[in-house]
């Protein structure tokens, strides 16, 4: 370091810190030797930062420092060229199957737990029931099917009933600031919820089959149509009215569907209103299909937070 | 509990349960005459009579199941001075008496025009009798739906997994109606006894056992709501 001389104790002290880190030249260094020797102002200054440089020192003796072969693995990462990413051209298909795939990932912990836990619960306790009936007659086996068909079709449709919505979704309006359609991510955790009843449903079948015989393809075409059916119908009602209502209308309709087929001649011998939804058939398909495109066009007229104060 | 928190109670619960008895039964009724054009009004007031027994007590159970642990400000309501589990009861309590009251009414209307189907055991009965022990009609259910529905709800702290398991207590109900009249193991469990079998000589000791069990369960449930810890398991809004 190459200074003028100094010649006030003020300007010595400036250069201190370089005279005490050796960074000054012979000349300035010798000069400011003579100085110190005549200015006790500068001497006590000197004091100074050698205590602050011992201090420093005796912090960084104690701290431990990463071995070389760690910090050359940083800086080789550092240098290292950066691998460009493959991003695919928007519009391809390839495109939209990522986007597909990780908005549909990204809806499998934003739903709550319970819809997985609760399901399989309540269809293992449905089998459970059916099993403990010991049908071994026609007239048990059917009723048995029928309560296996009741408990499956109630779990999809309260499953449904809980997936979108500002009262379900702690994240609701976070969901709503997404660049991501509502309607898409409706549909996904949809798919989600009913993909996954109807794989508990199917193993649910199986298992009755395998007990007490019979086609497991005619036992799905038991549950198929209605499984749908009643899950579009608890989702269009819950984005309408709640979750609440909806498992509560869905509830009522299935004991509509039981009354006519187990009391006709009992409650008080009243020609109850007959819903046909026992079996899979292509009206109640239709229907289904027409309540989720319901729920589609619904989704973006569906009551916001600070609208529900 | 004072005027304005009663209020403010009620506020919070909101539509569904001012509105679910009373929809409920005038849907039941609508839907009968639309469908059936040409039912007579005696029947429709007659077929009253098992919805007061089935579907308003499982609308009470499905109700206490999805908001009795469902609660936004759960973590403020514990911090408060007054004891959660009042506040909880207290909701509890509105939801009964308000399905209750419009029962209540309801029978009233069947006894004043004697469109009622009576329990073989009380026929006899005097008619102030009558009108009072038919209301365990749908008392029996209603309590015990909703203290099943309350301690589900607590234990499983899920309220589409409790309000789900009500739904399929209640079909499962009136489906196996015969296995549950013909066996004695089952029958203190056979809710829609009325309804199914109203000639059954075990009605009165039916609707006693539903509500001793029916204590039992509140009793259970209000230990649990006693327990903070468990409330706050699911204060981050799991269903």
């Amino acid at each position: 370091m190459n200074t003028q001389i100094p010649d006030n104790h003020e300007e010595v002290a400036e250069l201190l810190p370089a005279y005490l880190n050796g960074r000054l030249d012979a000349v300035t260094l010798s000069l400011v030797d003579e100085h110190l020797a005549s200015c006790l102002l500068c001497q006590q200054e000197l004091a100074a930062w050698e205590f602050v440089w011992g201090a420093t020192r005796q912090a960084f003796a104690i701290t431990p420092l990463p071995s070389t072969q760690v910090m050359d693995a940083v800086w080789a990462r550092l240098d290292a060229p950066v691998a460009q990413p493959q991003i695919a051209r928007r519009g391809s298909p390839w495109h939209a199957l990522t986007r597909l795939w990780l908005v549909f990932r990204a809806q499998i912990p934003l739903l709550h737990k319970s819809i997985w836990i609760a399901s399989a619960l309540v269809c293992l306790f449905g089998l459970t029931l059916t099993i403990l009936m010991h049908p071994h007659t026609a007239g048990l086996k059917h009723m048995a099917s029928s309560l296996l068909v009741l408990f499956i079709v109630v779990v999809g449709a309260s499953g449904s009933a809980f997936i979108y919505g500002s009262s379900i979704d702690p994240g609701f309006e976070l969901t709503l600031t997404t660049p991501t359609s509502m309607r898409f991510l409706m549909l996904c955790r949809m798919a989600l919820v009913l993909g996954y009843n109807f794989l508990l449903a199917l193993l649910a079948s199986a298992v009755f089959a395998l007990l007490y015989g019979g086609s497991l393809w005619g036992f799905i075409q038991l549950w198929l149509g209605p499984l749908l059916f009643f899950s579009s119908l608890g989702l269009a009602i819950s984005l309408f009215v709640g979750s609440t209502f909806a498992l509560l209308c869905t509830a009522i309709i299935e004991v509509f569907r039981s009354f006519p087929n187990n009391l006709a001649s009992r409650l008080i011998n009243l020609p109850l209103p007959s819903l046909d939804l026992n079996s899979t058939n292509p009206q109640l398909l239709l229907v289904a299909f027409l309540l989720i495109i319901f729920a589609v066009l619904f989704v973006p007229k569906q009551p916001r937070p600070n609208s529900l104060t | 509990m004072s005027f304005d928190q009663l209020r403010y109670e009620l506020r919070l619960l909101g539509k569904p349960v001012f509105l679910t008895p009373p929809l409920v039964l005038v849907g039941f009724v609508l839907l009968l005459a639309i469908v059936n054009r040409g039912i007579s009004v005696v029947n429709i007031a007659r077929s009253i009579g098992g919805v007061l027994e089935i579907l308003l007590p499982m609308s009470v159970g499905v109700v206490v199941a999805t908001v009795a642990t469902h609660d936004r400000a759960i973590e403020l309501q514990l911090t408060l001075p007054r004891k959660y589990h009042r506040t909880a009861s207290a909701r509890f309590l509105f939801i009964v008496l308000w399905s209750g009251i419009v029962s209540l009414l309801t029978s009233l209307f069947l006894a004043l025009f004697n469109y009622w189907r009576m329990p073989g055991q009380i026929v006899n009965w005097n008619e102030p009798g009558k009108f009072l022990i038919w209301q365990l009609t749908w008392l029996s259910p209603m309590l015990w739906l909703m203290a099943c529905a309350l301690v589900l709800s607590l234990f499983l702290r899920s309220r589409m997994a409790s309000g789900a398991l009500i739904c399929v207590l209640s079909l499962t109900e009136i489906i196996a109606h015969d296995t549950l009249n013909t066996t004695p193991l089952l029958q203190p469990f056979y809710l829609f006894l009325l309804t199914f079998s109203p000639g059954a000589d075990y009605w009165l000791v039916n609707r006693i056992e539903l509500l001793g069990m029916a204590a039992i369960l509140l009793l259970l449930a209000w230990f649990l709501l006693r327990r903070p810890e468990l409330l706050l398991a699911h204060a981050s809004g799991e269903e």
